[in-house]
């Protein structure tokens, strides 16, 4: 059993093959060579290593992910394991790819690609809560650049 | 390199000071024993500040190895990743456990937070301020999403502010004008199209496709050049191309037509992403045809390419080959080979031997078997679509064909719009069909309700064939993520 220490004190003690789902973990694991010991992870929250220990666990038997694999199947469990708040979700993203858990990564990338397509800019910007701090020039400007696209 | 100087390192050079003023005004005032003093008290502050910065400096370097540790073993550490990373171990008086999803146990720490008032926890991710914004994601993870984006999408998201558009919109920006500044014109470049693979096309196929140059060799090409595809005709030019770029990302697509240069020497063939082999029947004396056999059953067996285009017309014994020398990373196969049913049926038996994701065949006409028992409508050419896992499809050619044929036709003729064959897999064991046999939802009930009428059942002759239950629920939650788009 490993211990994971997330940022706000909270311990969670979960299985080698859980937690060596995360490739961080299992560096430092062998780095460490000490079972016993408490694995720091002082950039994710309790409540989303409770979330990323769900998803290591669903997966706990899948074969290891290459870098040469993409996530192209995705389950109806990630599915809907994914449908989370914008916050959560990136949050999310920001600690798979700090805890080195690809195929958690491109699920959560693969997520907020899909929420993108078919959008216009006016939309992703209400989306996402991006500010249009461009000048009518410049829009002008990048709508002539991407002309040749459409 | 500069550390932050702490409270207490401060107070020591500010005493310090004081004590070399004061030790100044004493020795100017002639008075030696306050002096002396001071001095002795100079020598014991002196000696703590060293120690203590010797203690600090210990410990930051504790910090910093295993800060770069975790940076060079792991991900790309998210902000500054010295910022209070420590293996101190936390002192656990008293544990709390609860179930938490999964089989981990939540340990309760009761120790209080550690952290000095005032200070920024170190967890990004665990704030909704900073890390939980789209725009705050690091370019690093800006990149992985917008790898799952068509380029127009890229370039739709790029345009929404000027912090996005330096970030996302670089890539394919700096890639049109390295394209205009060494001749190539932008509107000329080929987007390629996704029309031939069905999975996510815009994963892997959504990226500039142009001809390789010699020209191309004596510019750098932008660091951003997995969005290219080079198309090359000739081992040698892949050759020259990598040993110029070795780092390079782009793809490298081989063409492989009738006046291909057979020259042996395959050490670069792994760079090879995908094959496209374009060969008619020109009449040529047969000896060139079993050269080119043997040339490109060499050449198959030594890439390690997941997708193949073979447009084989009227050279049976060269589909033949390709199928027999497909290196075992195939997963996506697209043949455009008029033939006979027989040579058909060979190229079928050698890709039991692997896990095809998706098969397109598309055949003018098949010898031996007549329209009318496909009970297809006149058209050119008829295409079969994604016969997937043909290892546990054990129908009968004529069966697959005929099965092939005639929901392609319902699919063109948009009555199965979202049926994709890819997760059917049938069995030789004939079974008559019976929908209480699928374990399927209720949702996916009224799905299959909607696609497929009995009467349909009846007429694609699934009545009669066994379809594993799980494969029809895995088909039908696909089916959403699937469009005739896609597909065509």
């Amino acid at each position: 059993m490993v211990r994971l220490c997330s940022s706000d004190n909270k311990e969670f003690v979960v299985d080698n093959d859980i937690a060596e789902r995360s490739i961080l973990i299992k560096n430092m694991l062998g780095d460490l060579g000490d079972s016993e010991a408490t694995i720091p992870l002082p950039k994710v929250s309790g409540a989303i290593l409770s979330k990323i220990i769900e998803y290591m666990t669903y997966h706990r038997n899948d074969p290891p992910a290459s870098d040469d694999d993409t996530v192209t199947d995705i389950t109806a469990w990630d599915s809907e394991f994914i449908k989370l708040d914008q916050g959560t979700l990136f949050e999310i993203i920001l600690a798979a790819n700090y805890m080195d858990i690809k195929s958690l990564l491109d699920l959560g990338c693969k997520h907020v690609a899909d929420m993108i397509k078919g959008k216009s800019v006016e939309e992703l910007r209400t989306l996402f809560s991006i500010e249009n701090d461009f000048t009518p020039e410049e829009e002008e400007r990048i709508r002539k650049e991407n002309s040749w696209l459409e | 390199m500069l550390r932050d100087i702490t409270h207490k390192e401060v107070v020591n050079i500010i005493s310090l000071i004081a004590i070399c003023k004061a030790l100044s005004h004493a020795m100017k005032n002639g008075k030696e024993i306050i002096a002396a003093s001071l001095v002795s008290l100079l020598l014991v502050s002196a000696c703590s500040a060293t120690f203590c910065g010797d203690s600090k400096s210990k410990g930051s370097r504790i910090r910093t190895r295993l800060a770069m540790n975790s940076h060079s073993e792991g991900p790309t550490i998210i902000g500054n990743t010295n910022d209070n990373f420590t293996i101190e171990t936390q002192n656990i008086n008293a544990e709390v456990l609860k179930k938490v999803p999964g089989d981990a146990r939540l340990v309760e720490s009761e120790t209080e937070d550690k952290r000095n008032p005032g200070e920024v926890p170190s967890s990004v991710t665990g704030q909704k301020g900073s890390g939980s914004r789209f725009e705050n994601l690091p370019t690093d993870l800006l990149y992985e999403v917008a790898r799952f984006l068509p380029l127009k999408e890229k370039f739709r998201l790029a345009a929404c502010s000027k912090d996005l558009e330096s970030r996302v919109h670089v890539q394919p920006r700096q890639m049109a004008k390295y394209f205009n500044n060494i001749g190539y014109k932008t509107k000329n470049l080929v987007i390629k199209p996704n029309t031939f693979y069905i999975e996510y096309p815009e994963l892997r196929y959504d990226t500039f496709l142009i001809d390789f140059s010699k020209d191309l060799l004596e510019f750098e090409l932008p660091y951003a050049n997995e969005i290219l595809t080079i198309k090359f005709s000739s081992l040698h030019d892949i050759q020259k191309f990598k040993t110029r770029f070795k780092d390079s990302k782009a793809r490298v697509l081989l063409v492989v037509k009738e006046d291909f240069e057979m020259l042996r020497g395959f050490e670069y063939a792994k760079s090879i992403n995908e094959v496209e082999i374009g060969l008619r029947d020109t009449n040529e004396p047969s000896g060139r045809d079993k050269g080119v056999c043997v040339f490109i059953s060499e050449l198959l067996s030594s890439t390690s390419v997941k997708y193949i285009k073979a447009e084989v017309i009227d050279k049976p014994e060269i589909l033949q080959m390709i199928s027999r020398s497909l290196p075992p990373t195939i997963k996506h196969i697209e043949i455009h080979a008029p033939t006979s049913a027989l040579i058909l049926y060979d190229v079928f038996e050698n890709l039991k031997a692997f896990r095809i994701e998706s098969l397109t065949l598309i055949a003018s006409r098949i010898i031996g078997f007549s329209y009318d028992d496909f009970k297809i409508s006149r058209r050119d050419g008829c295409i079969f679509n994604a016969i997937s896992q043909m290892n546990v499809i054990s129908a009968s050619i004529n069966m697959k064909v005929r099965m092939s044929t005639l929901i392609t036709d319902y699919i063109l003729n948009s009555k199965l719009q979202k049926l994709k064959l890819s997760n059917l897999r049938l069995t030789e064991d004939e079974k008559k069909l019976k929908l209480s046999n699928l374990r399927l939802t209720e949702e996916e009930k009224v799905d299959l309700a909607r696609i497929l009428t009995k009467k349909d059942l009846k007429e694609l002759e699934l009545e009669s064939m066994n379809v594993k239950p799980e494969y029809f629920a895995n088909y039908l939650r696909f089916s959403s993520l699937t469009s005739l788009s896609q597909m065509d």
